[in-house]
């Protein structure tokens, strides 16, 4: 793959993962190396743990995920993140466009095979 | 997703005009219309026609935190950052103590070079987790921060009970700069020696007691506390140098000392106020459980 492509894919990726992780929490609550774990077992996204938690604190900051601290069975208390009304609302835009931009990209690409 | 900004209501409009001029303020002017083209576009296709100004705020804070976060606003010199903003506690704060940020080593606060960013090295050695604190040290409770003035006080004191009691025992001129094998490079007398160390240690020392004890909280406390830690440590080591090396023996450890002195007390303090906070998140939300 040559420089330019990976670039591209890089750009590309990063523009999806405001939706995947929204996409993540929306499914249930999860805690900050869950989702990361979460999000690592797609190879495809190429999400490493330092990208999540920067994101995950800037949707916080922008009131479309909450944090709270809860008990863990099996060890110390985890942060748990959680989808707002704001956080479902965006998501639901977000996945529009999404798809409305895959749809159209993919008859451009499929016709010009 | 609205077809137009016309869509919405006028609260919502007002809120995203508010917004809109504020990121506009901080474009460069050749670039601004451009920028804010595509916010607008941005934001017809996020927005929904019932959105509410709270919508829109929340949306443009992502926003805004994504387009700062990609790329970093470090002017680089032969590929080394360089800022030269004056620095205030908070970007002390925020450079040396970032645990969701990966990188160890992160542009400086001020000058050329790069910085230690601690948080990263707490996180990889198991000693906290990256979003341990909503936001770091705000939720650090005051008495906390008080307890971390101890530190920098100590050894502010260490170093004016030095000069007082074994300052009048010193010879008239002390060593003051060391070779790269550790070696006395240059001498100075002991007034100015001891001037030097004292005010390194005492002025921050005095700023982080002066702002923790104005109620001061958050990052900007621990940034002064962390600051002052670092110069006090510093000005402890240098004292204790100036003393040793009147034997005029080699110390090549001298300078990987005089950084480790700067980092780790400073990082120590950090871990503790950010490991308060963290305890003060759990209080919160798991009440009488903790």
């Amino acid at each position: 793959m040559s420089i330019e492509q990976e670039g591209w894919g890089s750009q590309l990726r990063k523009g999806v993962l405001e939706l995947a992780v929204l996409g993540l929490l929306a499914r249930e609550p999860m805690y900050g190396s869950q989702l990361v774990d979460e999000l690592a077992a797609r190879p495809e996204l190429a999400i490493t743990a330092g990208t999540v938690y920067p994101l995950v604190a800037r949707l916080a900051k922008g009131g479309l995920v909450t944090s709270t601290w809860q008990e863990s069975p099996v060890g110390p208390p985890r942060k748990y993140y959680e989808l707002t009304a704001a956080g479902a609302r965006a998501l639901t835009a977000m996945a529009t466009t999404f798809s409305a931009v895959a749809t159209a990209v993919r008859e451009i690409v499929e016709e010009s095979r | 997703m609205i077809s137009s900004l016309d869509e919405l209501n006028a609260e919502a409009r007002a809120a995203l005009d508010a917004c809109l001029e504020r990121v506009g303020h901080g474009v460069e002017a050749g670039f601004r219309e451009e920028v804010l083209d595509d916010l607008r576009v941005y934001f017809t296709d996020h927005l929904e026609p019932g959105a509410t100004p709270a919508d829109v705020t929340a949306l443009a804070a992502t926003v805004g935190e994504v387009a700062e976060s990609d790329e970093p606003s470090h002017t680089r010199f032969a590929g080394v950052p360089i800022d030269l903003t004056p620095p205030t506690a908070e970007r002390v704060a925020h450079t040396w103590w970032n645990p969701r940020d990966e990188r160890i080593f992160v542009p400086r606060v001020f000058g050329l070079g790069w910085a230690v960013n601690i948080g990263a090295v707490a996180v990889k050695l198991g000693l906290i987790e990256p979003d341990a604190e909503d936001e770091p040290f705000e939720s650090t409770p005051v008495t906390a921060l008080r307890r971390g003035l101890v530190v920098p006080a100590l050894l502010s004191v260490a170093v004016v009970a030095h000069y007082a009691l074994r300052g009048p025992g010193l010879p008239d001129r002390l060593p003051n700069q060391a070779d790269l094998a550790g070696r006395v490079g240059s001498w100075t007398s002991k007034p100015v020696a001891a001037v030097t160390d004292i005010a390194v240690a005492v002025v921050p020392t005095a700023w982080a007691a002066v702002t923790v004890g104005r109620g001061g909280t958050g990052a900007r406390a621990a940034g002064s506390l962390a600051t002052a830690t670092g110069a006090a440590a510093v000005a402890a080591g240098l004292t204790l140098w100036r003393a040793a090396a009147l034997d005029g023996r080699s110390r090549p450890w001298f300078g990987p000392a005089l950084a480790g002195l700067l980092w780790l007390p400073s990082g120590a303090v950090l871990l503790a106020l950010a490991r308060a906070g963290r305890a003060a998140e759990q209080r919160r939300d798991l009440g009488g459980a903790r």
